[in-house]
């Protein structure tokens, strides 16, 4: 009798003996151990799988960088035709061309110059840029998602429509890698643009990167984030003020002064600190009028305007240090201590003495070991 | 009479079947939405380039609070690890909570501390503060050490809570051994989600028998000690296949105490830990739950994946038997402060499914098991026992978990593939075909113990000697 036929009669056996309730039992018990051996098969498969991928990928992965290296530097001594057609040799599966454009985005990543410009111009020759724009139309959002970020690396400005089509897709990491890929590849006096084609509201990590990408570009200045300051969508005016800041965009303190009473929170926050980076004095005695009924957040950055800007209102400073809130009172008694006014810190410990939070908050503003505390 | 306990068995039996029957569906859809959740995770995350966030000025700034409670033999190395950990805005908060050994001289003495006149919100109260250390060497600027009254780990942490200054506060054990990316990792949840996140968890992995070198993993080895080995599966078991679930449900309850990156404005609005439960963990996350749901906010608490934070787990039964009989009555605490919870819609999937779930089966799971024994003897004495039932529904119990078992040790090898040498895979193996019959009774016994210790009033966390990692000396 085969295995089948072994089971049929044991769960005939069971059903005649014990009854039904045990031929279910029977059967659960047999789905658990057929499950568990299947999960152990899978688990051993794997590991014969990624042991066998890593020995064909290491050869390959050796055999590509040979030839890439021997067309970088010229270090064999084959042409450079010679290179390319054994490249093309082993490239005819998505695997090799998958395996190949990764090194390449690798490579390119840690040179510059020339030899960043051959490293694309290669991935041209080798036809690798028309398997990573056949990326985004796949299905799958991760294929996307990588397609994008290849021919972001790769400088393929052919693919700046199809990428355009994906700014607002459904996938937050498709529209994060957009965006980094639009603002890469657009036109010098384009690149703004892309932030005005954005639906989305830009996470912290999209601005995070977008900010890194805008630093990374050697030779790149944009000399004023103004025109974004208009748009409806807060998270880009708010990216853009810092942006504004970072670079030291002079330009744009006129429209970030009118920002300082921005009805939303955030911005009027945010255009506050972005006027003290750019080293504006001018809106002193507004934020001074306007302190009294701001919120904290906001309280906070006027205190640290005046602060960068010299403002030397003493009494000011001295009412904001008895503010019920902690870093308020702590940010007030470091502008005193910047300001350094006669008999400080003891006058105001003198001065302030039964207010113990007070005093802590004077001696800490005062000791020179904790300015970045 | 013969005939009333008959009735009785005949009803109970249907209960008991009916519990099991919800307990394991509840395990395998568990384990299925994690396995979607860690592949979703796995495809999001394959392109992130972490070096963005080091070299950032948006990054936000971290505050990473350790509480030393007599640590004085490993505190020098586990700071040192600390400080060297990749993160651009970051500040180490260690607080010596009292200790009587000499930890916080040794702390001085290694890192050039002195007192400094630090000021600091009082809003959370908790027990005096001794005073507030300062390195005075550059490359110590982001140490602070603060020497308190002993008032106990949430205590502790309450305190580094106060005086931290970073937007994020991360609470650790001082003696876990991070990876140095771990907090490049857990920031990006707070950072992508479009709503706020309160909280990040991460998985914690058992570093017995792995390698530590000045203060970092160097190599995983699944532990030689038996009781650690079922810990690992164990520990598979609850973080990839439990936790990850209950995080794309939005029903998770519980950030491990190890290792937690919480939105500090919102732990101290919601008053920062409870000194009333030794659970203080599961404790502080449903009330931050609470407090966002109570305001109609909405928020995210988010779990991943990645293998972050090792840490040392008992390998005697006696310190295991305490560490749960603890985990028992930190549960039970937690959920009788916050009963209100229990079955109500206003708590959407925490009410109506994650309190429920830890009610019946964390809870109850132990008394049920305890229950079903006590029933089963009785029966037994009378000669009621279907036999060949028994042992029928005793193998398909068994079977249960060895496929839980087996799908976690896949689960590992799919995700991050810790244990890479074979012999790993027939250790873990060799465990998951024992722990049905030498491991869990004992952790039956145990929470039963946690039970009886909750009804006695204990409230004591219990000593947690530990042995040590598996060292190399700094060179």
């Amino acid at each position: 009798m085969n295995p089948v036929d072994n089971i049929a009669a044991l769960v005939n056996e069971l059903e005649v003996r014990y009854g039904m309730g045990m031929v279910f039992i029977f059967w659960l018990i047999f789905s658990f151990l057929f499950l568990a051996l299947i999960f152990l098969l899978m688990t051993l498969l794997s590991r014969f799988a990624k042991d066998a991928d890593a020995r064909f990928t290491q050869d390959l992965n050796q055999y590509y960088e040979e030839r890439l290296l021997g067309l970088l530097y010229g270090m064999s001594d084959h042409s450079d035709e010679q290179h390319i057609e054994e490249i093309k040799l082993k490239l005819k599966t998505r695997f090799q061309q998958q395996l190949l454009a990764d090194i390449m985005v690798r490579l390119g990543k840690g040179l510059s110059g020339n030899l960043s410009d051959k490293v694309k111009q290669l991935y041209r020759t080798l036809q690798l840029h028309s398997y990573s724009l056949g990326k985004l139309k796949a299905v799958n959002w991760s294929i996307q998602a990588s397609g994008i970020s290849e021919l972001r690396e790769m400088h393929i400005q052919e693919g700046i429509p199809a990428i355009r089509e994906l700014l607002n897709h459904r996938v937050a990491l498709v529209r994060s890698h957009a965006q980094l890929a639009l603002l890469e590849l657009e036109a010098e006096g384009d690149r703004l643009s892309v932030f005005e084609q954005i639906t989305y509201p830009l996470t912290d990590w999209d601005q995070l990167r977008l900010h890194e990408s805008l630093k990374s570009r050697n030779g790149f200045h944009i000399e004023s984030f103004g025109r974004l300051f208009s748009l409806s969508n807060h998270s880009i005016v708010l990216f853009a003020i810092r942006m504004s800041a970072f670079f030291g965009c002079s330009r744009d303190i006129l429209p970030l002064q009118a920002m300082s009473s921005h009805p939303n929170v955030e911005i009027r926050t945010e255009a506050i600190l972005a006027l003290t980076r750019l080293g504006d004095y001018q809106l002193q005695e507004v934020l001074v009028d306007q302190f009294e009924g701001e919120e904290t957040a906001v309280q906070h950055a006027i205190l640290q305007y005046l602060m960068y800007t010299g403002y030397d209102r003493l009494s000011f400073f001295e009412q904001a240090l008895t503010h019920p809130s902690h870093y308020i009172s702590l940010q007030a008694a470091r502008a005193l201590a910047a300001l350094q006014p006669a008999g400080f810190p003891e006058i105001y410990i003198e001065r302030f003495a039964p207010q113990s939070l007070v005093i802590e908050r004077i001696m800490h503003a005062a000791d020179r070991r904790l300015q970045n505390a | 009479m013969k005939q009333a306990l008959e009735t009785f068995t005949y009803y109970f039996d249907i209960v008991l079947l009916v519990y099991t029957i919800s307990i394991c569906s509840s395990y395998l859809l568990l384990a299925i939405v994690s396995a979607q959740a860690l592949i979703r995770y796995k495809r999001e995350n394959s392109y992130t380039d972490y070096r963005e966030v080091l070299s950032s000025p948006l990054t936000p700034g971290i505050s990473l609070i350790a509480p030393a409670y007599n640590e004085s033999l490993t505190i020098v190395e586990n700071v040192k690890s600390l400080l060297s950990l990749q993160y651009p805005q970051l500040e180490i908060v260690v607080v010596n909570d009292g200790s009587k050994d000499d930890t916080l001289a040794k702390l001085i003495e290694n890192y050039q501390l002195e007192e400094v006149p630090y000021a600091y919100p009082k809003t959370l109260s908790h027990k005096p503060i001794h005073g507030i250390y300062k390195s005075t060497q550059a490359i110590y600027d982001k140490l602070i050490v603060i020497d308190k009254v002993n008032g106990g780990k949430a205590d502790a942490l309450n305190t580094g809570l106060n005086v931290s200054s970073g937007k994020y506060a991360a609470c650790i054990d001082v003696d876990c051994v991070l990876s140095q990316d771990a907090l490049l990792k857990m920031i990006k949840p707070f950072l992508q989600s479009e709503e706020r996140t309160i909280a990040v968890g991460g998985v914690i992995r058992i570093a017995n028998s792995c390698v530590i070198e000045d203060g970092f993993l160097k190599s995983v080895q699944v532990p030689d000690n038996m009781l650690a080995r079922f810990q690992v599966m164990e520990y598979t078991r609850a973080f990839l296949m439990g936790r990850m679930g209950w995080s794309k449900a939005d029903g998770l309850l519980l950030i491990s105490g190890a290792f937690g990156l919480f939105d500090k404005e919102i732990a101290v609005a919601c008053g920062g830990y409870n000194h009333e439960t030794v659970g203080e963990d599961m404790e502080l996350i449903v009330r931050m739950r609470r407090y966002m749901i109570e305001r109609g906010e909405r928020y995210v608490v988010s779990f991943i994946p990645d293998p972050l934070c090792w840490t040392e787990a008992p390998s005697t039964n006696q310190v295991l038997g305490r560490q749960r009989n603890r985990w028992m009555r930190g549960t039970i605490e937690t959920l009788l402060m916050h009963k209100r919870m229990f079955f109500n819609p206003k708590y959407r999937v925490l009410g109506l499914l994650s309190y429920p779930y830890w009610f019946f089966f964390e809870w109850m799971a132990p008394l049920v098991e305890i229950f079903g024994i006590v029933y089963f003897v009785l029966l037994a004495l009378l000669d009621l026992p279907n036999w060949p039932y028994f042992f029928a529904l005793m193998g398909s119990v068994y079977a249960f978990a060895l496929m839980m078992s087996m799908a976690a040790i896949l689960f590992d090898e799919m995700s991050y593939f810790q244990y890479t040498r074979w012999r790993d895979v027939r250790k873990l193996l060799i465990a998951a075909l024992l722990e049905p019959f030498l491991h869990h009774p004992k952790v039956v016994w145990w929470s039963i113990r946690g039970n009886l210790d909750f009804v006695q009033g204990k409230k004591s966390w219990g000593e947690m000697t530990r042995t040590g990692f598996n060292t190399k000396p700094a060179k």
